[in-house]
């Protein structure tokens, strides 16, 4: 725990460290499916979003940025929800609401902000931070659908998404509603708060 | 001095048009993808539903279908062949146990003639199994609901079956409802 450790370049997870972007992953997240598709749309639209927009900041006048990044995210997320529909029906019928309102997930909206300020954050360090969400997300989903339903809905193409059954009687079923995303959630940030403060960083 | 800021003002004007005429043409290119995509995923997903209804049916699926938007469904297609006509649909059944999208060959009076599931989805409902839904349509198949006495009894075979039978007899009574009109246009 020497000062040196300190002062290394971090990345707090978004979700375990900042608390952002939990909307998808504690109140529709419940299986792992779910988990991955709604965890990879917020990735992406925040990863292309971050990557596109310092460039695209110089053809958009001041007063037009915020509108037209906006616009740019709602496209992406139809964009994300059409893709989503074509590789499972029944998994983007499912999650109906949720898949367009990643336009709007807090990580985001984020990487919108950073995206049109000068000098933010570099590309390594969102795709770093992305990265962390989707595998969350996706950690999170798992946790809920293995003990809450016992069994691992898999993403896969096609009419009929595959499940697995892990467990015949699931020991926590309450895991599968959206107070249970809360609970995993925070059992998780609390773990991931205990190894953060043991190599000595102090989270926000 | 009026004269002096009315020809300051013209050149900001223009680069005003000009910058509002860029921010349109990129909004507008975005819309164009954006309903590019659509079109290209709504004519795969047509193109799924009509082989399985020519599968289903065994007949020849109209080349137009019939834009309905009704509950669980889009489309109703025609079925032409030897004898009456016939029409079908893909519809979207769900519950809180699951969700299935089933083929569905309806006579020109409302009449359901044949339903094959096409597949379902149970992710995230710890009270939901697979085989809800076919056990329940698929009554006199090879997996019969209720397969026995005793599991008729259990609390969450009656209440899935209550569940799944108020469903699909919601979606049936709309996709009947669909049929008749088409039909009546057609005659």
């Amino acid at each position: 725990m020497s000062m040196e450790a300190r002062r290394e370049p971090f990345t707090p997870d978004p979700l375990l460290g900042a608390l952002i972007g939990l909307c998808p992953v504690v109140a529709a997240s419940d299986s792992l499916a779910d988990g991955v598709i709604l965890g990879l749309g917020a990735a992406l639209s925040a990863l292309v979003l971050g990557l596109s927009l310092p460039s695209l900041k110089s053809l958009m006048p001041a007063r037009l940025r915020s509108p037209m990044a906006f616009a740019l995210a709602a496209g992406l997320a139809a964009l994300y929800g059409l893709a989503a529909e074509a590789y499972s029906p029944l998994l983007a019928k499912g999650l109906g609401i949720y898949l367009p309102l990643v336009a709007v997930n807090c990580l985001v909206l984020a990487s919108l902000r950073r995206g049109l300020r000068p000098g933010e954050d570099s590309a390594l360090g969102l795709a770093a931070t992305v990265f962390l969400y989707f595998l969350v997300s996706v950690l999170v989903a798992g946790l809920r659908e293995v003990l809450g339903a016992g069994r691992l809905t898999l993403p896969t193409p096609g009419l009929s998404p595959r499940s697995l059954l892990i467990l015949e009687s699931p020991p926590l079923r309450l895991l599968v509603a959206p107070a249970g995303g809360f609970m995993v959630l925070g059992c998780l940030a609390a773990a991931y708060r205990l190894v953060q403060r043991v190599r000595g960083r102090r989270l926000p | 001095m009026s004269a002096d800021k009315s020809n300051k003002g013209i050149p900001a004007k223009k680069e005003t048009l000009a910058e509002n005429a860029v921010a349109a043409a990129f909004l507008g290119l975005l819309a164009v993808l954006v309903a590019a995509a659509g079109l290209l995923v709504g004519s795969g997903a047509e193109r799924e539903e009509r082989k399985a209804l020519a599968e289903l049916s065994g007949r020849r699926v109209a080349p137009l279908a019939t834009a309905v938007g009704g509950q669980g469904f889009e489309r109703v297609y025609g079925l032409e062949g030897k004898g009456a006509r016939r029409y079908g649909a893909v519809a979207l059944v769900g519950t809180p146990r699951g969700s299935a999208l089933a083929a569905f060959v309806l006579a020109a009076d409302g009449e359901l003639e044949a339903a094959r599931l096409l597949g379902e989805g149970t992710a995230g409902q710890p009270y939901s199994r697979e085989g809800w839904f076919s056990e329940f349509l698929g009554r006199g198949a090879e997996r019969a609901y209720p397969r026995t006495k005793a599991a008729s009894r259990s609390p969450e075979a009656l209440s899935g079956a209550t569940e799944s039978f108020a469903a699909t007899a919601d979606l049936l009574e709309s996709l009947s409802a669909a049929v008749r009109r088409v039909a009546e246009k057609k005659e």
